[in-house]
């Protein structure tokens, strides 16, 4: 994408505004889906069981035995059955499958499928990653000294298996749907201990033990800046170059934000549309800063639109030509700009 | 005279902006517990009372002791980051000191909702945290203060920043994570490979923040020293 000054409109996508971005790419969303009725969601449960739902057509890979997805009602808009994605594939609407996994910093990494591809083999085989992303650093360097995952045992694969529990709908992104894997040790075909989605299962599997459902949320909240994200990086992310969307502290402010719905307005709208319900958007108390919070949900399902949520709020803002950090402090003081 | 006064509030605004420390980003945590077998039925309800808090259950009680008695011991997965560490400070809306309330932003842990959307807010994790972790953490430390029928302390009231006597939340991602390389609760509940790993993970992060020169350096030495 051409690149333009933080003074300029910063990115071809929105040079009248973004409405018609949003107009645009809501018109992406695949007709099919947008009108199938949500009750044909095969799926569906009002309550938990202690049974998956997930079944793997890979014998060696057992069933997690953690409590899955739970709706209190109809699952969310965005949220796709095989079947629905079978039909998207047979009609061209759905072309790319995004099928992820987290890493210990909480990052999605993965791969994107062939729709067909993915439906034909690694939604019933899964696919196969290094296993070194599960003990590397953030520059994506092995590091050494782990006991388990470490040159001396050769940096194997750990095997990703989807779980379709969380097949929706990326509709920031052109015909793409996406699901979050498992991982699974590939040798033991047990679930991976070191994978976070692993630790958090177990817990769960105690608290269903125990008679216990954990139902969850985590509200999230954001710095956005005009500048994006390549600028940002050549600047070496100095304040002084880079420019917050927001000129004033914005705390509850409906006139500050309304600015900037040509933004969040985007992000609410392809979070609801990707099977992530949105409550609502504030200003927050730095400049600049939101906090943009979605429905809450079974503690699984809610770590998987957490996941996604941030993965999708950055694709976002990257073909937006801004930027966004989920830091915990970006900055040391708030008004260093305005003393300059 | 009249051409200073502007001159003199700019000045005036440009210091009290200067030291403006800016807000960090949280990761406010609800977690509410709920029958297995019909999860419309909140846990969390009972005929029990917690200092302000009606109609409660013991299994409440109990949740949020464990949750809070565990904070400082899992807190590499509340603040997995050397940035974490920097959102904990005084009057920042972070939380920095380890107290309930209801409806009391200064404590680290607020009740929240009643009747069926009673409910426990965690506001000490950060933007950065990882959700499947941070949400391990929470259930696991919760869940031990069932097993262990822990009971809260009391309620908190007032300004939890300047109650000086309260256990606060670790300073350092270092000190972090020699908490939980140290603590018997994380090794029970996740297993000493887990938190092996996980300790390499975060002191691996420790090596390279403090080998790494900073603009914070050279801000201050490079002319000055």
């Amino acid at each position: 994408m051409h690149r333009l000054s933080h003074h300029q409109v910063v990115s071809p996508l929105l040079t009248q505004s973004a409405r018609p971005l949003l107009q645009a790419r809501r018109c992406l969303q695949p007709a099919t889906l947008r009108s199938s009725p949500r009750v044909s969601i095969s799926h569906q449960s009002t309550c938990l069981t202690t049974q998956s739902h997930r079944v793997f057509a890979t014998q060696s890979t057992p069933t997690p035995s953690s409590t899955r997805t739970t709706y209190l009602g109809q699952p969310p808009k965005g949220m796709l059955t095989v079947t629905q994605l079978e039909q998207a594939a047979a009609t061209e609407e759905i072309d790319t499958v995004v099928v992820g996994f987290t890493n210990l910093y909480g990052q999605l990494l993965g791969k994107r499928f062939d729709t067909d591809f993915y439906l034909s083999s690694c939604h019933k085989d899964g696919t196969h990653a290094c296993d070194y992303l599960l003990a590397n650093d953030i520059e994506q360097n092995p590091t050494p000294g782990y006991k388990t995952i470490n040159y001396e045992n050769g940096y194997g694969d750990v095997h990703l298996v989807p779980d379709t529990d969380s097949l929706r709908l990326a509709t920031w992104q052109d015909s793409t749907a996406m699901v979050v894997c498992d991982i699974y040790d590939n040798k033991t075909h047990q679930l991976h201990p070191m994978a976070p989605r692993s630790i958090l299962r177990k817990q769960i599997d105690k608290a269903s033990a125990m008679g216990f459902a954990c139902m969850a949320a985590s509200e999230l909240e954001y710095y956005q800046y005009e500048t994006d994200f390549r600028t940002a990086h050549k600047a070496n992310w100095q304040q002084s170059l880079i420019q917050p969307v927001s000129t004033y502290m914005e705390d509850y402010h409906l006139q500050t934000t309304a600015t900037e719905e040509k933004y969040t307005a985007v992000f609410r709208h392809h979070l609801k549309h990707s099977g992530i319900p949105v409550e609502n958007s504030k200003g927050e108390a730095g400049l600049g800063q939101h906090e943009l919070n979605i429905s809450y949900s079974d503690i699984l399902q809610m770590s998987d639109r957490h996941a996604v949520y941030k993965q999708a709020l950055k694709e976002m803002a990257q073909q937006l030509g801004i930027s966004l950090t989920f830091m915990a402090k970006p900055f040391t003081v708030s008004y260093w700009r305005n003393t300059h | 005279m009249c051409n200073c006064i502007p001159t003199l509030t700019r000045c005036f605004i440009q210091l009290v902006a200067r030291s403006q420390d800016a807000t960090g980003s949280g990761c406010h945590i609800h977690l509410s517990l709920h029958a297995l077998d019909n999860v419309k039925d909140n846990l969390f309800l009972g005929k029990e009372t917690l200092g302000p808090v009606k109609n409660t259950s013991k299994n409440f009680a109990h949740f949020l002791a464990g949750w809070i008695k565990y904070c400082p011991d899992l807190m590499v997965f509340y603040a997995p980051t050397i940035n974490s560490y920097k959102r904990y400070q005084s009057s920042s809306w972070a939380p920095t000191r380890l107290a309930w309330s209801y409806d009391n932003r200064t404590a680290g842990f607020r009740i929240v909702g009643s009747g069926k959307s009673l409910r426990i807010e965690n506001r000490i994790a950060g933007a950065d945290c990882n959700p499947y972790l941070v949400f391990a953490a929470s259930l696991a430390s919760g869940l031990r203060g069932i097993e262990e029928k822990l009971e809260p302390p009391a309620a908190f009231e007032g300004n939890i920043y300047e109650a000086g006597d309260l256990p606060t939340v670790p300073k350092t991602l270092k000190e972090a994570t020699q908490l939980f390389t140290d603590s018997k609760f994380a090794r029970s509940v996740f297993g000493d490979d887990v938190v092996d790993h996980y300790a390499h993970f975060y002191n691996s992060e420790v090596a390279a923040h403090e080998k790494a020169v900073t603009d914070w350096e050279r801000q201050r030495y490079f002319e000055r020293i």
